[in-house]
């Protein structure tokens, strides 16, 4: 079973994580990860690094809460075919599909990444929208 | 504000300047200083993928900067340009075209230094008197400024501070 970091600005990560949990139940072979105002990012990339690296056997997906932040920027880094895989945008959809397909040994830890991307666009809807078409 | 934006930031590029600088000013020009980013192919392109539509990154070493015609080569709009470390702007100051320039410094992480300017900006005893050495000689003042729409501290403010902390603690 892939293992799942989850690196963000300030406590969103862990909030995040947690109402996860409360949806899907405990979950292992989770990291949290922070990035904090006076934060090192080189001292988060090592954190980083370190789990990556005892993990390395079953394989990592990252994920950030934003592309182009710092947390996203350090996770790029490590991107490594078929080994490492990052995903910016996390969101509670996300997760929940994410702890929910990784059990699957049919699917890539790549594939595992681009369902669960899928299933975060597919999560935001505007509700005004959504009603206007049913009552057209 | 003036044209010209140096920005001290250990990070880089990333969620403050992308939101608070680049897209605050519709910057379309900018510049990335740092040596091992500059060799590093996959830095590079990391930081150039995170550039707003319209916006243009640059990264070059130091050496690259120095023998920069930036007045020339950008003659018009705004320019950000960012450095990681006070070490570094100190390095490129002479290029620094200081009438058209605005120096500000961002994120500093809290390693090795004990002085707080605000939330995430931490420097030490001797960047702060290299800040004030690069602010007097160029008649210059230096801003730590998170982001635009929030007050500047300037540092030479910061520095009387600490002087007078010493003086009223002997």
């Amino acid at each position: 079973m892939v293992n799942i970091v989850i690196l963000t600005h300030g406590m969103f990560g862990e909030e995040l994580f947690k109402a996860a949990e409360m949806i899907v139940g405990k979950q292992d072979r989770v990291e949290i990860l922070s990035i904090q105002d006076g934060s090192s990012v080189h001292d988060v990339a090592a954190q980083l690094e370190a789990i990556i690296t005892v993990n390395g056997q079953y394989g990592n997906i990252i994920f950030t809460d934003m592309f182009g932040g710092s947390p996203s920027n350090i996770s790029i880094g490590f991107l490594d075919s078929g080994k490492c895989e990052v995903v910016s945008g996390i969101n509670l959809p996300m997760l929940i599909k994410v702890f929910s397909l990784r059990n699957s040994s049919v699917l890539s830890i790549h594939e595992l990444a681009l369902q669960t991307a899928k299933a975060g666009y597919e999560s935001i809807k505007v509700a005004g929208e959504i009603l206007h078409k049913d009552i057209k | 504000m003036e044209r010209i934006i140096f920005r001290v930031d250990d990070r880089f590029i990333h969620g403050q300047v992308i939101e608070g600088w680049i897209n605050h000013f519709r910057i379309k020009n900018v510049i990335l200083i740092n040596d091992n980013i500059a060799e590093d192919a996959k830095k590079t392109f990391i930081y150039k993928s995170t550039m707003p539509r319209n916006a243009k990154l640059e990264v070059m070493s130091i050496n690259s900067f120095l023998q920069l015609d930036i007045l020339n080569e950008y003659k018009k709009g705004y320019l950000l340009i960012v450095v990681g470390s006070i070490h570094d702007l100190k390095l490129i100051s002479s290029n620094i075209p200081l009438e058209n320039s605005y120096i500000n410094i961002g994120c500093l992480a809290t390693v090795s230094r004990d002085i707080t300017v605000t939330d995430n900006c931490f420097i030490n005893k001797e960047e702060l008197n290299c800040l004030v050495e690069l602010s007097n000689n160029h008649s210059k003042d230096i801003y730590a400024h998170k982001l635009p729409w929030e007050k500047p501290i300037n540092l030479k403010d910061i520095h009387n501070k600490q002087v007078n902390t010493i003086k009223m603690s002997k």
